[in-house]
């Protein structure tokens, strides 16, 4: 039922080993292939010798570029599945070996030679937004929306006006990192033919449905001669979005008739496409006498590497999440997109939101310390409130900052040993996050079927996939909930494109919002068919009929008759409980002010952090995280717990540790493994304190909303706010290492001397 | 090269003969199609390929084949199976250590090891015995609280 700590679904057959998971899968006579990266940044292939590696035995076929139908792909067409003429980014692939075994792949990899035209490369992205080097091959640096546009921009309200009306105005600029997901399994597929003699692909993607619309196309092939399954993934994180190695394994064994299977290394997987992205961004914000703020416009240039694959949607994004959960009477948003000969850049839990959060949250912290209002006083007395607009200047309903904000107030005001030791500083700070859920534009439409069986099992099937939070859980509790019998008999049906509904990508913390209103209708058809039909079996009014555990009885009387046998009866007269239903969050296109509805619904959280800082040496401890997320409706609490723990760990990485190019934007050097690329460990997280909300969504299915995204843009912020106060001098840069908290010693050392 | 090699599996004996640079974790995946172990960064770094080696949590891809030769290997499926869970197990079900569970495998034989030496372990030294073992998930809170669960339930304790 709602509300329940249930148990996962997948839970037994993981902690026996018994979940099978792509990698897992190995077909007699499956052929293993690798991938030929580029070694360079940027440069233009004159030739590629691979007759050596083509004679070897034990290779089946070498595929480049050429071997496609159509190679270029993805929701700006930018993408290629392999390198043409030229490389733009070091780890670009350029061919794929496929081979009896891996040593022999890999054999043949090393025997093939590509010949190299240097071409200048640019990493910096100062320096690229100069274009005078170019970084690919198209006139400019910046990427263009729609045609000529480079910029997507949010106009609301006179903001000189509101500037020059402000007591203080403040301006700050601020640096993100690229950051990898580093799902423990890596990209991984394996393409075989079915029973049917079907293309079969086992895919790990989040969004099976695009990966078979990818295919179709860049295999040249009907919808119906690709099937894709999927739905069991070793972490996504919005990593496995769009299809990866798909289009290729499903194009060797089209080629050998033979299946194939091509995984990433985590070395490949680093390097390959895609990571988060870089933000630069500068924070301009007006605040007025009693402590309200009237203004604020944001610059905001994403590195994306060197191609786009999210273009307006991720800028887009990130300019309505900038406010953050403030109600700003005038705001202004420039968001453009630069190219730079690094690894393309999409989605990561929170997309563009967290480096957003980042500026917007900072600033509130500095701006709060310099006017002299306490940081948790000055944002509860900006929070948004239900009715006031957001970014685009849209009306907020559902609005759970202020509840969220409250819930953190003890904490706050517990007093805490700000001078532990010697050299050791505490400090802590807040953070926020407003989050969109769902897709611009509303996203595709989802749908959901749900159908009694004759053994009273009751199967669901839905297009969204589950990818390890638990999303066929919490609808199992939604089933079992409307429908009024113990979760163990609903079955899930999910990821298979010949057997269920087609839906996008469950990105975007929409799972449970979008499937849950997906299905939510069909539960409650089937509620009332079997209301209806017991009423006629028992020939009472509708009103006595009672349906509890799977028997439907009468009310005040012993007369009752469980639904497998009702569905059985019904069967005999040829009627089937089963209804379908589909849903499209609504939204209201941007105007030419950026002004309208993007998104259906904003999820809200705020936390606080707690720091230690040995300052001889930098290093930086997070001791305590307290996060308090508004998810309308917990479903199931020990799962939202769990997106709010992990969630924050996740971007704790961000702020303290990860970078897929350590020293960004200065130097080009680009991490190995995951020896190099650190990811917070048990010795590194705290125990995350979480504290669910739930102020009821008003379009949310039994008035839920996602948790996971909201609960991780947040931390950053908080990390970063928490440094400054206990060092006295803010970081604007994530990470921040110990080497970055030494050097801020330094500087403020430099300041009180002056 | 290739060597004859021989050791327990599983509380079965096992010959196989492997190339002398095979290392663990291929010879159990790829040879004898044990999957429960997992391959991640195949260099050492985060513990999904974790096995115990004569009771010890060690990583298979760091080890090679023949050097298991006369020992012990136990992967998670000498522990229980679907009808006959071990605590640890339950414990991991329980609190909703589990998320996407690709770190699973490797995190209960970690647990286990620990569990074996220590049977009373304080939540640091449950910290330090999993530290080698990456989870993207969960954030590790649910992890740690599955470990002193379980060590509770293995002691007799309710
Ligand atoms: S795969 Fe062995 S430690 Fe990562
Ligand atoms: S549950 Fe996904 S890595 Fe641990």
């Amino acid at each position: 039922m709602l509300g329940d700590r249930l148990q996962k679904y997948e839970g037994i057959a993981a902690v026996t080993g018994r979940l099978q998971y792509v990698d897992d899968i190995m077909l007699p006579g499956m052929l293993t292939m690798k991938g030929l990266h580029s070694t360079e940044a940027h440069a233009r292939i004159r030739a590629i010798h691979m007759e050596e590696a083509l004679a070897m035995p034990g290779v089946a076929c070498i595929l480049t570029w050429k071997d496609l139908h159509q190679n270029r792909w993805g929701y700006c067409g930018e993408s290629y599945v392999l390198a043409e003429d030229c490389v733009q980014y070091v780890g670009q692939p350029i061919l794929v070996v496929a081979a009896v075994d891996e040593d022999t792949a890999l054999d043949a990899i090393e025997r093939i030679r590509v010949d190299y035209e240097p071409l200048p490369a640019v990493f910096n992205p100062y320096e690229a937004m100069k274009d005078e080097v170019k970084a690919t091959d198209k006139p400019s640096n910046w990427f263009k929306f729609f045609g000529t546009d480079d910029v997507r921009k949010i106009r609301r309200g006179d903001i000189e006006e509101a500037f020059d009306q402000s007591k203080w105005v403040f301006e700050d600029e601020f640096i993100s990192q690229f950051q990898a997901h580093v799902s423990l399994e890596t990209h991984v597929a394996v393409s075989t033919f079915d029973e049917t003699g079907t293309l079969l692909v086992y895919s790990c993607a989040q969004g099976i449905d695009w990966v078979h619309s990818t295919l179709s196309q860049t295999l040249g092939l009907p919808m119906e001669a690709v099937r894709v399954r999927g739905g069991l993934l070793g972490g996504g994180f919005g990593g496995k979005a769009d299809a990866g190695p798909e289009v290729l394994a499903a194009l060797a064994t089209l080629r050998t008739g033979k299946p194939c299977k091509w995984r990433w290394s985590m070395h490949e997987e680093l390097r390959m496409p895609v990571k988060r992205g870089a933000f630069n961004l500068i924070c301009k914000t007006g605040v007025s006498e009693n402590g309200k703020i009237l203004a604020r416009h944001i610059r905001t240039n994403q590195d994306c590497g060197a191609y786009c694959y999210r273009g307006n949607k991720s800028i887009d994004r990130h300019g309505c999440a900038a406010t953050g959960p403030y109600y700003i009477p005038t705001y202004w948003y420039d968001g453009r997109v630069i190219h730079t000969n690094k690894v393309p850049a999409a989605a990561l839990r929170g997309f563009a939101v967290p480096p957003g959060s980042l500026a917007s949250e900072v600033s509130m912290d500095r701006v709060a310390r310099r006017i002299g209002i306490d940081p948790l006083k000055f944002r509860m007395e900006n929070a948004l409130r239900d009715g006031d607009p957001n970014a685009n200047g849209q009306a907020m309903y559902g609005t759970g900052i202020m509840a969220c904000l409250e819930a953190l107030q003890p904490y706050w005001e517990e007093p805490y040993e700000r001078n532990p030791g010697p050299h050791l500083f505490r400090g802590r700070g807040l953070g926020t996050a407003l989050m969109p859920n769902g897709l611009t534009g509303g996203g595709s439409p989802i749908t959901g079927d749900v159908k009694l069986m004759l053994n009273g099992l009751v199967s669901i099937s839905m297009g969204l996939t589950e990818m390890g939070q638990g999303l066929k859980t919490v609808m199992r509790q939604l089933a079992a909930e409307v429908l009024a019998l113990p979760e163990d008999r609903i079955t899930v049906l999910n990821a298979d494109t010949s057997a269920v509904p087609a839906a996008a990508s469950p990105g975007a913390s929409q799972a449970t919002y979008i499937n849950g209103n997906a299905l939510l209708p069909a539960l409650q058809q089937v509620r009332e068919m079997l209301i209806r039909h017991g009423a006629e079996h028992f020939q009472v009014p509708e009103d006595k009929i009672i349906l509890a555990d799977g028997v439907i009885s009468v009310s005040g009387e012993d007369r009752s008759i469980s639904y497998a046998a009702l569905a059985g009866l019904l069967a005999g007269q040829g009627i089937t409980l089963m209804a379908t239903s589909s849903y499209k969050s609504a939204y209201k296109k941007l105007d030419e002010n950026g002004l309208g509805e993007p998104y259906e619904v904003y999820a809200y959280a705020a936390c606080m952090c707690q720091v230690l800082i040995d300052e001889e040496t930098g290093q930086m401890t997070v001791e305590r995280i307290i996060s308090a997320v508004d998810c309308g409706k917990a479903y199931n609490p020990m799962m939202v717990e769990g997106q709010i723990e992990g969630g924050a760990i996740m971007n704790m990485g961000m702020a303290t540790m990860e970078s897929v190019y350590p020293g960004y934007p200065e130097r080009h050097h680009m991490v190995d493994n995951l020896n190099e690329y650190a990811v917070p460990t048990t010795m590194d997280a705290p125990d995350v304190e979480s504290i669910i909300i739930e102020v009821p969504c008003p379009t949310g299915p039994m008035g839920a909303k996602g948790p996971s995204e909201v609960a991780s843009a947040m931390i950053a912020p908080a990390v970063a706010n928490a440094v400054g106060d206990a060092i006295g001098i803010y970081p604007t840069k994530t990470p921040i290492t110990a080497e970055d908290v030494y050097w801020l010693l330094q500087k403020r050392g430099a300041e009180d001397k002056e | 090269m290739k060597t004859w090699i021989h050791f327990t599996l599983n509380g079965s004996p096992v010959s196989i003969e492997t190339d002398n640079d095979r290392t663990l974790l291929k010879l159990l995946r790829e040879d004898l199609h044990i999957t429960s172990l997992k391959n991640s960064c195949n260099v050492g770094e985060c513990g999904a390929c974790t096995i115990l080696l004569d009771g010890e949590a060690v990583r298979s891809c760091l080890l090679l084949a023949v050097m298991v030769d006369g020992k012990r290997v136990d992967t998670l499926e000498s522990l229980g199976s679907p009808v006959n869970m071990h605590p640890i197990q339950k414990a991991y079900l329980e609190v909703g250590a589990v998320q996407c569970g690709f770190c699973t495998p490797g995190m209960i034989l970690a647990t286990k090891a620990l569990l074996d030496k220590n049977p009373n372990p304080t939540r640091e030294e449950a910290r330090l015995a999993l530290s080698g073992n990456l989870c993207r998930c969960t954030g590790y809170k649910k992890i740690l609280d599955a470990v002193l669960l379980a060590a509770k339930w293995m002691r007799g304790e309710d």
